[in-house]
């Protein structure tokens, strides 16, 4: 199947500090692919590659079937892209704001766009730089997809906004895409929000993605349970187990049913997780450093 | 193409509108409707300058001050169209507000000045202030485009522009110098430095900095052409310092008291640098012609214009030969005389006598200070002419010299009683004055006048040489006026600093030769004096020793960061030639972060990990 982007072992440091060490992932049409990770895990750094504005000191990262660093005006015209901020001209007012991408984007939807900004009740004659943080969220998404984009990349999108200001910019971003069906790379640290648009997640860790999973997946392969013993556990599937009063909270992946069943009752039933909770599991300041290898299963939905 | 002339036309029109004020206000406080094709601008020349600058920095600035990089490139553009957009709106910006002055003046010229000049030469006079800003447009654009950190840029671009300044000031006076035949020349020049900055630009923009990587080949060749700029920029810095530095150390001079005995000793100038100009610039036109006589000293050389200019209510210019003569009233309550007050029909065109044949080409004007007339010298010819100021006479009468006397310059002599001097002719048989109009012969009371001596001093800023010859031609005074202290020795050090290029240029280049440049106040040693005229080949070897200290040193810093052996030989050749400024640059170009590995950790140690997958 063609990809509508694809890493393949992106390599990138900063001075002397890794910051990808081989990332690999690739997202297909249509689907929506939520790039997590904690605060420098790189990955506004992963999309500055994919589109052209850093370069990998190795691996490839490319989307369309080009290379970042190779994208033309032809690519471009088909990619949609809100960085990090939500930038744009402060000194336009958003009609400015839309005639300019009108003459900057061929494919570019006057119409389209003038309706959106009524629905999300934006004033054209408004200022960019007057508008609340939500407000220029909006703007951005809208600009974007008004331009008929086969890929849509986002950075962070919802960062900095209240969560009215969130809703209402995931509400456009459903409504937007609802009729359009292409593909969506976002990165967030908004994991609810993530639940909500996502098909499908890659968590990034030390440089590289350990999970690479659709929602589902994540919930259902992914457990947590205590452990009423006073010793450590080793169970196989074990990712992460810490210290509770009477025993240990452990998360577990993949757990053969046998181990578990080998447990003799000191095992609990599986405790409600949340993504949030998988995540710092995973990915967490706490989490383990070196993680276990578990690589054996790659299981097929 | 009007991608950017779109994003920005509020702070364009705000700008060019701001230039256009700037220029039309320049127009009319410096009087440019009467002025000749090619006379010097200064104020019109400070705003190209400034408003070149300023435009390229509004346009290529502003998303990085915005933060809107990524979303203006990435539109369906590509990025040298892009840049190609920024430079369309920069020069429409620049080209407007030049042409709406010009416009303007068009309409409301004839209004205001019944009596223009010349409406070519306005345009020329504009043209030349236009191309100025033009040429700096592209050099600031190709400095902020260098693919280095903001930092680097900016103190790039800030070089850059100074050495754009000091080439042109080398190529003349200013845009609109007296020299009237080099303004289309000068004009092209300018033009051509904005087209091939702009050009190098155009080709470094499709390069995006990246301080983690080391420069791409045409990158490297950019900043070498950014680095050759700045070193070119540099040597007139060099220069200038190193003239500050000579005017501390002081010029001979030389007095012959009554029994005939020469002396000669080194005089600080100080504050006096000034004047060093001056003398320097005189000396320098008459580098080859017959010595002169006299016992005089700096103040003999001194050159008049600059005196009179700031100070008399009327400007003067040769034009083809012809003098042209604006006689301007004078604002008393701010002691300036804008053009609202040129009195009507006071602009006057002469030549020599009745028939208003042009003058030779060397041809000077000058006020005397006690006759309240212009005097023009013509130092080829030996003649003078004078017109008295205000008066109704259409023409300048010769004025000659008693017996015949031929004369040798208009100068100032010192009064015997104190530190007074007085304007004088020095001819080659006496010295004169003049008093209305009548020349008599001059003394200052303790020189006997007329004793034929000639002086002539070769020119070395710490060890000049001093020769006086008497009319007979018999040497009566040969020294060498060696300065003392450090002095010497810092301005040896400061001669390190130029490019060896440069170094083993002034090895053969004649003393004649060591300053070039229109402008008689600011010639610029492009070669190095201490060396000029095949002087002190020591300091060019230590020159070329050092470039090659630096070039080795260049050479094996490149191989342990990991360069190519092409880049290397690229640098070091680059730093043979350029030296210690050269040096300095490339590492500033060739980071070692850039060639940096990064640091293996337990991470790396790791087996890669994967928890969870899905399948596709």
């Amino acid at each position: 199947m063609n990809s509508a982007i694809l890493f393949n072992e992106v390599h990138r440091h900063f001075g002397t500090k890794r910051v990808l060490r081989g990332l690999s992932f690739a997202v297909a049409p249509g689907e929506v692919f939520a790039l997590l990770g904690r605060n420098g895990q790189g990955k506004s750094t992963a999309l500055n590659i994919l589109l052209g504005f850093l370069a990998p000191h190795r691996g490839r990262a490319s989307i369309l079937g080009v290379e970042g660093a190779r994208l033309g005006a032809d690519e471009r015209a088909r990619i949609g892209y809100v960085g990090e901020g939500h930038r744009l001209y402060r000194t336009m007012r958003i009609r400015d704001a839309i005639a300019f991408e009108r003459a900057t984007r061929p494919a570019f939807r006057g119409d389209f766009a003038q309706r959106a900004i009524e629905r999300c009740e934006l004033d054209p004659k408004q200022h960019v730089g007057l508008l609340s943080r939500g407000q220029r969220a909006q703007l951005s998404l809208i600009l974007a997809v008004a331009a008929r984009p086969e890929i849509l990349v986002f950075d962070d999108p919802a960062a900095g906004l209240d969560v009215g200001m969130r809703r209402a910019l995931l509400d456009a971003l459903v409504d937007l895409l609802s009729d359009t069906g292409c593909a969506v790379l976002f990165t967030s640290h908004i994991l609810s929000d993530v639940e909500r648009i996502a098909d499908r997640i890659g968590i990034l860790r030390d440089g590289r993605l350990v999970v690479d999973a659709t929602l589902d997946d994540v919930k259902r392969r992914v457990e947590r349970r205590l452990w009423t013993r006073p010793e450590r556990p080793d169970i196989p599937g074990q990712v992460r187990a810490r210290q509770r009063s009477g025993g240990w909270e452990i998360t577990l992946v993949d757990p053969p049913r046998e181990a578990i069943a080998a447990q003799n009752g000191s095992l609990s039933d599986p405790l409600p997780a949340s993504l949030d909770d998988v995540f710092l599991d995973i990915a967490g300041e706490d989490a383990p450093r070196i993680l276990p290898d578990l690589t054996e299963p790659e299981v097929s939905r | 193409m009007t991608t950017i002339l779109r994003r920005d036309v509020r702070v364009l029109a705000f700008l060019g509108l701001a230039i256009a004020i700037a220029n039309f206000t320049v127009l009319q406080s410096d009087d440019a409707w009467v002025r000749p094709r090619g006379y010097s601008l200064f104020g019109l020349q400070l705003v190209a300058w400034i408003g070149g600058a300023l435009v390229a920095a509004a346009i290529l600035l502003r998303d990085a001050l915005e933060g809107t990089t990524a979303f203006l490139i990435h539109r369906p553009i590509g990025r040298r169209r892009l840049f190609d957009s920024m430079v369309f709106a920069g020069v429409v910006t620049l080209v407007a507000a030049t042409v709406i002055p010009i416009a303007i003046a068009a309409l409301i010229g004839p209004i205001l000045r019944p009596h223009p000049a010349d409406s070519v030469a306005f345009v020329w006079t504009h043209l030349g202030c236009a191309s100025v800003g033009l040429a700096m447009f592209g050099v600031v654009a190709f400095g902020l485009t260098l693919p280095m950190g903001w930092l680097w840029r900016g103190l790039a671009t800030l070089a850059l522009g100074f050495s754009l300044v000091g080439i042109a000031s080398v190529l003349s006076t200013a845009p609109t110098s007296n020299e009237a035949a080099s303004l289309p020349a000068f004009v092209a020049a300018m033009l051509v430095i904005a087209a091939a900055s702009v050009a190098f630009a155009r080709h470094l923009v499709a390069t995006p900095a990246d301080a983690d990587r080391p420069l791409g080949g045409a990158a490297v060749a950019g900043a070498m052409v950014a680095i050759a700029s700045a070193v070119a920029g540099a040597t007139v810095g060099i220069a200038a310092i190193q003239d500050g530095v000579a005017a501390e150390v002081g010029l001979p001079r030389v007095s012959i008291d009554e029994s005939g005995t020469v002396t000669a000793e080194r005089v600080p100038l100080g504050e006096r640098w000034r004047d060093v100009w001056s003398w320097r610039s005189q000396w320098r036109d008459d580098w080859h012609t017959q010595p002169r006589r006299g016992d005089f000293d700096s103040a003999d050389f001194f050159g008049s214009r600059r005196r009179w200019s700031d100070e008399r209510t009327f400007r003067t210019t040769f034009r083809s030969g012809l003098m042209q003569v604006a006689y301007l009233g004078e604002d008393r309550r701010v002691r300036m005389h804008p053009p609202f007050w040129l009195r009507e029909g006071r602009l006057r065109v002469l030549g020599r006598g009745t028939e208003d044949e042009p003058f030779a080409d060397d041809a000077r004007a000058t006020p005397l200070d006690v006759d309240h007339a212009l005097i023009v010298f013509e130092p080829s010819r030996g003649a003078l002419w004078r017109w008295p100021l205000g008066s109704d006479a259409d023409a300048f009468v010769p004025l000659p010299l008693p017996d015949g006397d031929r004369a040798v310059a208009v100068a100032r002599r010192r009064l015997a009683n104190g530190s007074a001097t007085v304007q004088v002719i020095v001819g080659r048989e006496g010295v004169y004055a003049i008093h209305d109009g009548v020349v008599r012969a001059w003394t200052d009371g303790r020189t006997p006048i007329g004793r034929p001596i000639a002086t002539t001093v070769a020119f070395d800023p710490v060890a000049p040489r001093v020769r006086v010859t008497d009319a007979d031609g018999v040497v009566r005074f040969d020294e060498v006026v060696e300065a003392t202290g450090l002095v010497p020795s810092v301005f040896a050090a400061i001669a390190l600093v130029r490019p060896p290029l440069s170094t083993w240029a002034s090895q053969f280049a004649t003393e004649r030769s060591i300053y070039i440049g229109r402008n008689p106040f600011h010639p610029v040693a492009l070669v190095e004096p201490l060396v000029a005229g095949g002087k002190r080949a020591w300091l060019v070897a230590l020159h070329t020793f050092v470039g090659l200290f630096l070039a080795s040193w260049t050479w094996r810093r490149l191989a342990r960061l990991g360069a190519s052996g092409g880049r290397r030989l690229a640098w070091a050749g680059f730093v043979v030639a350029g030296g210690v400024i050269a040096f300095v640059l490339h590492m500033l170009v060739e980071t070692t972060r850039a060639y940096s590995e990064p640091v293996a950790d337990a991470a790396d140690a790791a087996a890669p990990v994967m928890l969870l997958r899905s399948a596709s």
